[in-house]
């Protein structure tokens, strides 16, 4: 089995991703995994998927990945188009463009571990069921947390309310103060759009209870394969780390305050990114 | 010493002994019991008392006195009022889930609330327990690294395992009420070793070859006995009172773990996985529990910082050399 994975290591690892493996900064034990299961080896080797997507597909753009510090951070993202593409795109490029490669931490909805595969997949990869605890315990591993404050409010957005920034939870706000992490705003441009929904069937969300059930506007030409992103240009603007001091205990007014500030920042990403775009489909 | 309370009659019996103190190891028999023994006789100047209701077949050492006496019966008491001893270190458990529930309760439970009634009664100063990180349960929404204060919910699903949950809630309250004694309640993840010939990770690598569930593969925490040892060891030694999680030297995915020891592996789905290991069990043809099958679906890892923090514990094997001790096949057939 080992020598077979080394085999196909030979052919799918290229000098980009086995540099790469080279200089991701994670602190793991002496076999290469981390205490949530995540193997850089693996998390490399799903860049051959995820890569060819971030590149010819989405024909991603991003700018200022260098605002990425060293050491623990919170990266703070806009969340939309139904399927998280916002989240594969935006841990694409901090490994592949990060300085150093970053492998990004996502916080991944309760029912992946119960799926085969998948939650393996995913826990390789460094994807982790969201919880305080975690979270806390990989920024103090000076790792690089994603977080989407909106959460499926953001995801189930339809067409209408794309890039209005839903209500932001304050969990993030109260981790980064106790755990002393910069706050780094992340204005994703194009997930958005990439399965533009036209409204969100609610009872039909309740029946089977799912967060939200998006009727994509594609539905009539596409059937089921309108559930599949669009190839949208994607668009990254990453902001200036931002640095939080307080009580991490203080009332939600007061922590309110402090998140609106990100809540500012993000927009200003994302109306640069929307500025830096000339189409949705822009080559 | 610092007794605060009773301190002359204890000062009496102490010199009247004119000795070191006294370490009762209940269950001394069993795999952790032996080691246990061996490396307190090595390292301490206690006096050891060991009880079983199993016999003691090897030498008897120095400083070493078995008692045969089974903890639900007569006997037992009358060590703790004959000897005084200063720590107790339980270890009679029963974890094999083909003994029916009524008698695991009985000496996982009732047994256990005994032991710590004599513990009050004739003033042990340090008692040690051993529970076991499983308690917290592998389910698809733990947190990954659960401390001490997590609930512990391995008898959500399984009634059938309320003895073990039941045996650290007692532990736990008593630890709270007896301000006298010092209550150490450990929870170590898998213990492995050339001794360790019980527990639920053991009896489902002894299958050949070894069921995996198709698509699933979670961290597994090992720890070497030596360390579980050492763990106990600062736990008598220590002033504190407390429970902690005992972990080795990190997590390892499950599949890995099987690949490593170079065992064969059959990947099946899970549903057919839990109802084919349930019914083995219930016609007594595996050994495996059925809860089993959860453990080899979503971990059950837990963050150990607590005692590296409070007792200074740190595991002394590195992570290839506890999975080198767990003894091959062949081993355990002979």
């Amino acid at each position: 089995m080992g020598g077979l994975l080394d085999r196909i290591d030979d052919l799918v690892l290229d000098d980009e991703l086995r540099s790469i493996l080279d200089r991701v900064p994670n602190k793991l034990n002496e076999l290469g995994y981390d205490a949530w299961g995540m193997n850089p080896r693996t998390a490399v080797r799903s860049l051959v998927a995820t890569r060819f997507l971030f590149r010819k597909y989405f024909r991603t753009q991003t700018h200022r990945i260098e605002n990425i510090p060293e050491g623990r951070v919170l990266l703070i993202a806009n969340h939309g188009g139904q399927i998280p593409m916002d989240g594969l795109v935006v841990g694409t490029a901090a490994i592949i463009e990060g300085k150093p490669p970053r492998i990004v931490r996502a916080m991944v909805e309760r029912w992946v571990p119960t799926l085969p595969f998948v939650s393996t997949l995913f826990a390789r990869c460094g994807q982790i069921v969201g919880n305080r605890e975690d979270c806390r315990a990989l920024l103090e591993n000076d790792e690089a947390v994603l977080v989407f404050p909106e959460g499926v409010r953001g995801s189930g957005k339809t067409i209408w309310q794309r890039y209005e920034l839903q209500r932001f939870g304050l969990g993030f706000m109260r981790l980064a103060l106790e755990t002393n992490t910069p706050i780094v705003p992340v204005g994703v441009v194009g997930s958005e759009e990439s399965i533009p929904s036209v409204a969100n069937l609610k009872p039909l969300a309740r029946l089977f209870g799912a967060p939200y059930a998006p009727v994509p506007a594609t539905l009539p030409l596409l059937g089921p394969f309108s559930m599949l992103p669009l190839p949208t240009k994607f668009i990254l603007n990453f902001g200036e780390p931002m640095h939080f001091v307080g009580d991490h205990d203080a009332s939600d007014a007061e922590v309110s305050d402090k998140v609106e500030q990100v809540k500012e920042a993000l927009a200003a990403m994302i109306a640069r990114g929307r500025a830096q775009r000339t189409g949705i489909f822009q080559r | 010493m610092t007794d605060t309370k009773k301190k002359p009659a204890r000062k009496k019996k102490a010199k009247a002994k004119a000795g070191p103190r006294t370490v009762i190891i209940t269950g001394v028999c069993g795999g952790v019991g032996r080691v246990l023994l061996r490396h307190l006789l090595a390292h301490t100047d206690f006096n050891i008392i060991g009880l079983d209701k199993r016999n003691w077949v090897l030498d008897v050492p120095d400083r070493f006195e078995f008692r045969r006496v089974d903890l639900r019966r007569g006997g037992a008491d009358d060590v703790f009022r004959t000897t005084r001893p200063w720590g107790v270190v339980h270890l009679a458990f029963v974890s094999d889930q083909r003994v029916p529930m009524a008698k695991r309760h009985e000496i996982n439970v009732q047994a256990t609330g005994r032991l710590l009634g004599w513990c009050r009664k004739y003033k042990t100063k340090k008692v040690v327990m051993l529970s076991r990180a499983s308690v917290y349960g592998a389910r698809p929404d733990n947190a990954t690294m659960m401390s001490e204060d997590m609930p512990l919910r391995l008898s959500a699903s399984y009634d059938e395992l309320s003895d073990l949950v039941e045996f650290d809630h007692l532990c736990r309250s008593w630890m709270w009420e007896q301000k006298n004694t010092e209550l150490v309640l450990l929870r170590p993840v898998h213990i492995v070793g050339p001794n360790i010939r019980e527990g639920m990770l053991y009896t489902y690598l002894q299958r050949d070859p070894v069921p995996t569930a198709l698509g699933f593969d979670p961290m597994i925490q090992l720890v070497h006995e030596i360390d579980v040892i050492g763990a106990i060891t600062r736990g008598l030694e220590s002033k504190a009172r407390g429970i902690y999680n005992v972990t080795g030297p990190g997590a390892l995915p499950l599949c890995e773990l099987l690949r490593r020891l170079g065992r064969r592996r059959i990947p099946i789905p899970h549903p057919l996985l839990s109802i084919s290991d349930r019914l083995a069990f219930s016609v007594g043809l595996s050994k495996l529990p059925p809860h089993a099958i959860d453990f080899v679906r979503f971990s059950c890892v837990v963050d150990g910082a607590r005692i590296r923090e409070e007792l200074g514990y740190e595991p002394t094997m590195s992570l290839s050399e506890t999975i080198a001790s767990i003894p091959t096949r062949s081993a355990i057939l002979e």
